[in-house]
């Protein structure tokens, strides 16, 4: 691990070696390569799961042979699904205590920092280790308020079995795109979150995804439902170390947000650099929710990344807060969709982008404001950075509207650092390199202030660190 | 017979589902009408003919199966030279004029050579009830130091199907200045790249539409720099009353080299009625660190405001919308001669304020 307190003096890309570390594969259960009928039926057949499951799984499957990759977006002819492995079980089960926990696998979240986290700043963790949690826990003054922080299939056979028939892939329906069909068919872990109604999780959870083995892939499902007037703050976390084959994320978020209720969902996706990350992510807000997003995303070699935001009750609003920095080798096409679908709805995005050392950023959005969407209000503002003249930075934003009594606003800007602003800072005595890196750091730091704290420390770090004398 | 085309394409694609990657056109095999220009201008120094000129240079354009389409099926052909150091003040007026059946494919060969300045115009139009169907491909070199200011007017009937396409390619020092106005025909294309080759070549785009009835408007605009110090500006400006719609695509496209580079582009949609629909579709492509490119977009309605000192002043809803559609052809009509600005309001009588339309 290297020393993050050491400065950089000629670094071109994210420091990854917080994350870039391996643990041997022991007694690990796997099965075979690539998407079969027979894989399907022995995944679910390890879950003990209702009928229903598995129905929903083989519907999945055909619509996956189906379905074509998309013809946009960045190539992912390098992912080829006979070489994935779909399920990789880690010889242990779900402990509630970091104790019981295995050895090398507690050593890898102790390195990330996660039970330290989980002592200092939050309500609740749950940590997956490839296809399976291995540890999920929640502060005993939060579960006596009712919140259910629980493996999701675990209470696939538990009391909220009901509830998670009625939402489970509603919001990311299967037929949405190949690689929703490809989650339905092969999913395996998650969280599930249950907030009452008017109950206030003062303290954020946290999931955190770490997948170890090379060539597989992890599914896992995120259901989050937050009740009438309720508040939470959810933190999803991922990184894996670097292989030399092709490792694959297409997991699945689905965020149901009631009247009334607030929901903030933090992510920092750190993935190793030869991870396609196909993830998605979708939530619904009712009548005066509040849905915000904050996404980092900094890893992967190759990123689809839309969170989705449906305003579907009136005065509902939603914020989408983004950053994406894509280095050497990294092709990062990363955004948002918000569906405007009830009157007197607002969101707001704002993103930012930094490309570097050869990395392609892409910013793509899609806002859609329904013919039932009257007096509602949208923003988008979205800026690029570039850090260099090896790197690609592209701006895809789309507007689709219905409804004429709407305000729609959009600004959009791509550049590489002002000369002027340089030339101030100097004539203030600054060095050119330090003048580039305060205006570096400036035009990140409105995002990654928004990253939850526990984040904010390390993100922070590997921005400010990276770019300490690399500009220029 | 027709031919299939995807016309108007995205150069970067995006979610099909929202059907703005590209716009399907159907296109008639059927031969040509016989339709002849009418030329205006009044100047001797201008050089046009018959015979296509620009075959042998490179446009990037947008989809090659459109133009094939095109340069297959024209009918009229012109080519206009405009020699080394000329000014052409006066504007040249192509004007055509469509029988509500016609068809009309046609080619325009636009050759600026150095130091030379034009201003060409080129006006489409039939009756208000028509089902012609009209293609074209303008092709644009401008050499050295020359300036173009090219205008395309188009008023066919509200069953026409229209499609207006210019490429262009600039040489150093070079200027373009296109406005496309497609304010009739029930399918409304209209297309411009142009392609900035030279140092310190520019573009200006403009686009003027009113959408109308059932109108469909689908635009697409495309600047790429290749030279240093190249300069963009996309502007689309317009309204949408009845159950009319529009796609909008501008696309800057900054290429590797083009340092010092810097492009802007705006749109304003006023959306006038419950049925229309606007789509917006604005990409800065960018692969070089050393440009500037901006986009700015607002869509929306007349703000109650405005509309609550209209009603004091004892103007109703109905008569203010219609105040504000009177202001947007008087404003097009500004920005033509007056033997074009005439057919607007022709145009207008007949189809934008002809109530039983």
């Amino acid at each position: 691990m290297s020393d993050i307190s050491t400065k950089n003096s000629s670094i071109t890309d994210v420091n990854r070696s917080l994350y870039d570390f391996t643990k041997e594969e022991k007694d690990v259960e796997k099965l075979a390569s690539g998407l079969t009928e027979e894989i399907v039926r022995q995944i679910s057949a390890k879950k003990n799961e209702p009928a229903w499951m598995l129905d929903h799984r083989l519907k999945s499957l055909q619509i996956y042979n189906e379905l074509k990759v998309p013809n946009w977006g960045p190539d992912i002819s390098g992912l080829d699904i006979n070489n994935i492995v779909t399920y990789v079980r880690p010889n242990t089960k779900m402990a509630a205590k970091w104790d019981d926990v295995p050895e090398d696998i507690k050593d890898t979240f102790e390195r990330l920092g996660i039970p330290d986290a989980e002592r200092t700043s939050l309500a609740g963790v749950g940590a997956q280790y490839d296809s399976e949690l291995v540890y999920h826990n929640i502060q005993e003054s939060v579960a006596e308020k009712g919140v259910i922080y629980s493996g999701i299939e675990e209470a696939l056979s538990g009391p909220y079995a009901e509830m998670i028939e009625k939402h489970f892939m509603k919001l990311v329906p299967s037929t949405d795109h190949k690689f929703a069909a490809l989650h339905g068919a092969v999913w395996s872990g998650g969280s599930f979150v249950y907030v009452p109604p008017y109950t206030d999780v003062e303290i954020p959870l946290q999931s955190y995804f770490r997948l170890n083995s090379p060539g597989a892939g992890q599914f896992e499902h995120t259901l989050i439902i937050v009740d009438k007037g309720a508040r939470l703050h959810f933190i999803e976390g991922c990184s894996a170390p670097k292989y030399n084959v092709a490792n694959l994320h297409a997991g699945c978020v689905e965020l149901f947000v009631g009247e009334e209720a607030h929901l903030r969902y933090s992510t920092i996706e750190n993935w190793s650099k030869n991870m396609y990350n196909l993830n998605t992510k979708r939530a619904k807000v009712e009548k005066n929710g509040v849905m915000e997003w904050v996404s980092g995303s900094f890893g992967s070699h190759i990123s689809y990344l839309y969170p989705m935001t449906i305003l579907n009750g009136e005065y509902a609003k939603s914020e989408f807060t983004g950053i994406t920095f894509a280095g050497e080798g990294q092709n990062l096409d990363t955004g948002t969709k918000i569906l405007h679908n009830a009157p007197h709805t607002s969101s707001v995005i704002s993103t930012k982008s930094l490309s570097k050392s050869g990395g392609i950023s892409t910013f793509r959005s899609a806002v859609t404001v329904t013919e039932k969407a009257h007096k509602s209000k949208t923003s988008v503002s979205c800026q690029s950075l570039m850090l260099d003249d090896k790197s690609r930075s592209d701006t895809i934003p789309l507007m689709d509207v219905r409804c004429n009594d709407v305000n729609v606003g959009h600004e959009a800007s791509i550049g590489r650092i002002d000369d002027d602003a340089v030339f101030y800072l100097m004539s203030r005595g600054l060095s050119e390199e330090e003048a580039k890196t305060l205006i570096v750091n400036g035009f990140a730091n409105p995002i990654s202030k928004e990253l939850p704290l526990e984040y904010a420390v390390e993100m922070n770090n590997l921005i400010r660190l990276e770019m300490e004398g690399s500009i220029g | 017979m027709y031919t299939a085309l995807n016309a108007n394409k995205l150069p970067v694609l995006t979610w099909n589902r929202f059907n703005v990657n590209s716009k399907e056109l159907h296109l008639s095999n059927e031969p040509d009408s016989a339709v002849t220009p009418k030329i205006i201008t009044d100047n001797d120094a201008i050089k046009i003919n018959d015979n296509r000129t620009l075959d042998d240079i490179v446009f990037s354009g947008s989809d090659k199966k459109t133009e094939a389409y095109i340069l297959k099926n024209a009918s009229v052909t012109k080519s206009i030279i405009v020699p080394q150091n000329s000014t052409l003040a006066a504007p040249l007026i192509f004007d055509l004029t469509l029988q509500p059946t016609d068809k009309l494919t046609g080619i325009f060969d636009i050759s600026l050579e150095e130091n030379s300045s034009a201003n060409i115009m080129i006006s489409v139009s039939s009756l208000a009830q028509s089902t012609a169907q009209y293609a074209d491909l303008i092709r644009v070199h401008a050499a050295n130091g020359a300036s173009l200011k090219l205008t395309c007017l188009q008023l066919l009937g509200s069953s026409a199907v229209s499609f207006n396409n210019i490429v262009s390619r600039l040489e150093n020092d070079a200027k373009i200045s296109i406005l496309q106005i497609p304010l009739g025909a029930g399918t409304a294309l209209a297309s411009a790249t142009a392609d900035l080759r030279g140092y310190h070549s520019s573009a200006s785009i403009r686009s003027d539409y009113i959408g109308h009835l059932e109108q469909d408007i689908d635009l697409n605009y495309v600047v790429r720099h290749y030279g240093k110090k190249t300069l963009s500006d996309i502007k689309m400006t317009g309204l949408l009353s009845d159950a009319s719609r529009k796609t909008a695509r501008g696309t800057i496209d900054f290429h590797r080299g083009c340092k010092g580079s810097s492009g802007n582009e705006s749109e304003n949609v006023l959306l006038l009625s419950e049925k229309a629909r606007n789509k917006s579709v604005p990409l800065i492509l960018c692969d070089e660190d050393d440009v500037a490119g901006t986009h700015g977009a607002a869509i929306g309605t007349l703000d109650e405001d405005r509309f609550f000192y209209l009603k004091s002043r004892g103007i109703d809803e109905k008569a203010a919308r219609q105040l504000f559609l009177d202001s947007a052809v008087s404003r097009l009509k500004n920005l033509l001669p007056e033997i074009l600005a005439a057919k607007i309001d022709n145009y207008s009588k007949e189809v934008l304020f002809n109530e039983s339309v």
